[in-house]
């Protein structure tokens, strides 16, 4: 076996493997296992990083581990696209782990660790194993495992009213969405009886497919796609994601979970980009949840939920992107987007942790003075996400809004550009209130200790320097992926010149501009406000009535609906044993009668 | 009257009185005694069948497998009697019908 291949499985099996192992290193002491669960998360991450020299083109590996079942086989690839994913999830996850040691300790009481510790274990090898892939029936199954993993983390705290039912809501929310990917993946074994990826590829290029099956699959992997990367009109699971953990939270929304529907859609786009209504799908879909998710933003009051909110809306950008072909641009936001969210989660983490857990905005304020290195970080983060020069996130943006231009997708750009000082506008908002004007709590705040603030800084870094890899990065990129991606090698000198020089500059000045404005003219009746929503802002507050939407129309008629089988249900097992023999024989009836045999 | 044919037969016969158990009996036990019944009419049509197509390393290597759930499942069940049968202190399944599931 190469050392490639090693190292790939490596990677995924040392988390998923080992990490149940955390309930009996439990039995020696509850710091041992802390160790144990980081150092796992620390290898896992070094392993990831470790693939980089091994990057090449296509199926590098496949395994028959089901014997007769040649086309289930367990095929590695590491080309740029699976390696990125998996070094985002496997280093991420170690930095949040990391945080997770001090960050969780007050839980320690009420729940157990050890489950926190191999779930969100699995939960990164998960992520691994579904990056490097390059077959979509096992592909599907580790996107199960997140899901699964996303469920638990996310109703961790099962005492709280409001954990289980977001867990599950999030649970059913995205299952809408994995019907259809499931669905896409069998038309496409159907249409060419094969389930590597590379393979289908190919054979969509050659219009082996008819374009009847052809779209059927490609809405199905849409769907699948929208509802694990909370795009409108499923995206209502993700706000709700907020009763996990915040070190979950920031593992959904940066490394692990959302980050699966965008890298399926940019890995799948050479099979649909013969349809013309495919990429023109996602391009809108995109736009609209940018600008939608980005108004709510404005308007929300808890921290955790405005960084939810600009997750969508952030995804949506990447969405967007792939929507013109621009399959670069949405990698590289991809990465920026994970590092910086990230960071600003960790940081709504640091404050909440020294606050005795608040998060809402109203009762922070002044929190500069006593958090100096969680502040600063999350400047930094906050720089990324709103685009400003010289940050990661400037770059990674304007490559996605000038590859819009280019594409002559005007409208769709118009509301990114609008959506983008939406995002200036709540990312000033929510540093104002929690950081500026006077201390609201009366509990006592000091900066996190090193083990919380260690990774806020090796994020922020990352979030401020990471486009000085651009060049390595996309050279990789261009010689490891197959040609129907298109993808041109870069370097820095160019990223520059062509960032500094496109037209979507003028945004960017136009957005300082308006920051400067805002801290010299709205600050003092922005921290003041207390008021309650108005006619204008109340259907962003309450993220325009979607959920209370779905919960009257969709979920009580489903409610209502299976109530009328209620009295089918007698509770008597050999009822339900003789139903169950009947229908049987009625199915055998069938099958001779339609002349199976 | 071919070989495979009576395997067939005692297919049927196995799943038949499987089935019977499960609708006619209450105790817990003899449930799973059904069940188990069943397991073994599947087993053995996974073995008819791979032996019909020339394929039997893979009949057997599903049907090892088989009896190796089965012997989880089992457990798994008999755990659940015996925490059932502390609580209500009988072996009746009509008993545990108050959920009415």
């Amino acid at each position: 076996m190469e050392t490639g291949v090693l190292l790939a499985l490596l990677a995924i099996l040392v988390p998923i493997v080992l990490g149940p192992f955390t309930y009996l290193v439990e039995k020696i002491s509850a710091k041992a296992r802390t160790i144990y669960a980081v150092a796992l998360g620390f290898i896992t991450g070094g392993l990831t990083l470790s693939l980089i020299p091994y990057i090449t083109e296509g199926t590098v590996e496949s395994f028959m581990w089901i014997p007769g079942a040649g086309r289930i086989a367990f095929s590695v690839c590491l080309d740029s696209f699976s390696v990125v994913v998996a070094i985002v999830a496997g280093v991420i996850g170690a930095l949040v782990l990391l945080f997770s040691i001090r960050y969780m300790k007050p839980a320690s009481q009420e729940y157990s660790l050890s489950r926190y510790y191999w779930q969100a274990l699995l939960f990164i090898g998960g992520m691994i194993g579904l990056a490097l892939t390059s077959n979509l029936l096992v592909m599907y199954v580790f996107w199960e495992i997140i899901g699964f993993c996303s469920y638990a983390l996310i109703a961790y705290y099962y005492h709280k009213p409001e954990s289980v039912p977001a867990g599950i809501k999030a649970f059913i929310v995205t299952r809408i969405g994995d019907i259809g990917l499931l669905a896409g993946i069998l038309i496409l074994w159907h249409a060419t009886g094969t389930l590597n990826i590379f393979e289908i590829m190919s054979a969509s290029q050659a219009g082996l497919i008819s374009f009847t099956l052809l779209g059927l699959a490609g809405a199905g992997f849409l769907a699948g796609a929208i509802g694990k990367s909370a795009q409108f009109p499923l995206h209502v699971w993700l706000p709700d994601a907020m009763a996990a953990p915040t070190t979950i939270t920031a593992l959904i929304h940066a490394a692990c979970l959302v980050n699966a529907g965008i890298y399926l859609l940019v890995r799948s786009y050479p099979i649909f980009a013969a349809l013309a209504w495919w990429p023109t799908a996602l391009l809108w879909i995109g736009a609209i949840t940018a600008l939608m998710a980005a108004t709510i933003a404005l308007t929300q009051w808890d921290i955790k939920r405005v960084l939810a909110y600009s997750t969508i809306s952030q995804l949506g950008y990447m969405m967007a992107a792939i929507g013109v072909g621009a399959l670069l641009a949405s990698q590289f936001h991809l990465v920026s987007h994970a590092i910086f969210k990230a960071l600003l989660f960790l940081g709504a983490g640091s404050i909440m942790c020294m606050t005795g857990g608040i998060k809402d905005l109203h009762q922070m304020g002044g929190l500069a003075k006593y958090m100096p290195i969680t502040r600063i970080t999350f400047i930094f983060g906050l720089l990324s996400l709103v685009g400003i020069p010289i940050w990661t996130g400037f770059f990674s943006k304007d490559m996605i809004m000038s590859s819009l231009l280019q594409g002559g997708a005007y409208i769709p750009l118009a509301l990114l550009v609008i959506a983008t000082f939406f995002t200036a506008a709540y990312s000033w908002r929510m540093y104002w209130l929690a950081f500026q004007g006077e201390k609201r709590t009366s509990t006592e705040v000091h900066e996190s200790p090193p083990q919380m603030t260690g990774p806020l800084i090796i994020l922020a870094l990352g979030s401020f320097l990471f486009w000085l890899c651009i060049s390595p990065y996309t050279a990789s990129m261009a010689f490891s992926l197959p040609v129907g991606y298109h993808i041109m090698p870069m370097s820095l000198a160019a990223l520059i010149q062509h960032s500094f020089t496109s037209p979507i500059i003028v945004v960017t000045v136009a957005i300082i501009v308006t920051l400067i404005v805002l801290t010299l003219k709205w600050r003092a009746t922005v921290i003041n406000t207390y008021q309650k929503p108005s006619a204008l802002t109340l259907p962003l507050f309450r993220a325009y009535w979607i959920d209370i939407f779905y919960n009257r129309v969709i979920v009580k008629s489903l409610l209502s609906f299976c109530q009328q089988f209620r009295r089918l249900q007698t509770g008597d097992l050999n009822y339900n044993n003789l139903a169950i023999a009947i229908g049987l024989v009625i199915f055998l009836i069938m099958l001779f009668a339609l002349g199976v045999y | 009257m071919n070989l495979w044919q009576l395997y067939i037969a005692a297919i049927v016969i196995l799943l038949g009185i499987g089935i019977y158990c499960l609708i006619s009996r209450r105790n817990l036990i003899q449930l799973i005694i059904g069940v188990e019944v069943i397991a073994k009419a599947v087993s053995l049509s996974f073995i008819l069948a791979g032996n019909l197509q020339g394929n039997e390393q893979i009949a057997q290597a599903i049907v090892v497998t088989i009896i190796l759930i089965e012997a989880v499942s089992t457990a798994v069940a008999l755990s659940l009697i015996v925490a059932a049968y502390r609580h209500t202190g009988s072996l009746d399944i009509n008993i545990l019908k108050r959920l009415r599931g």
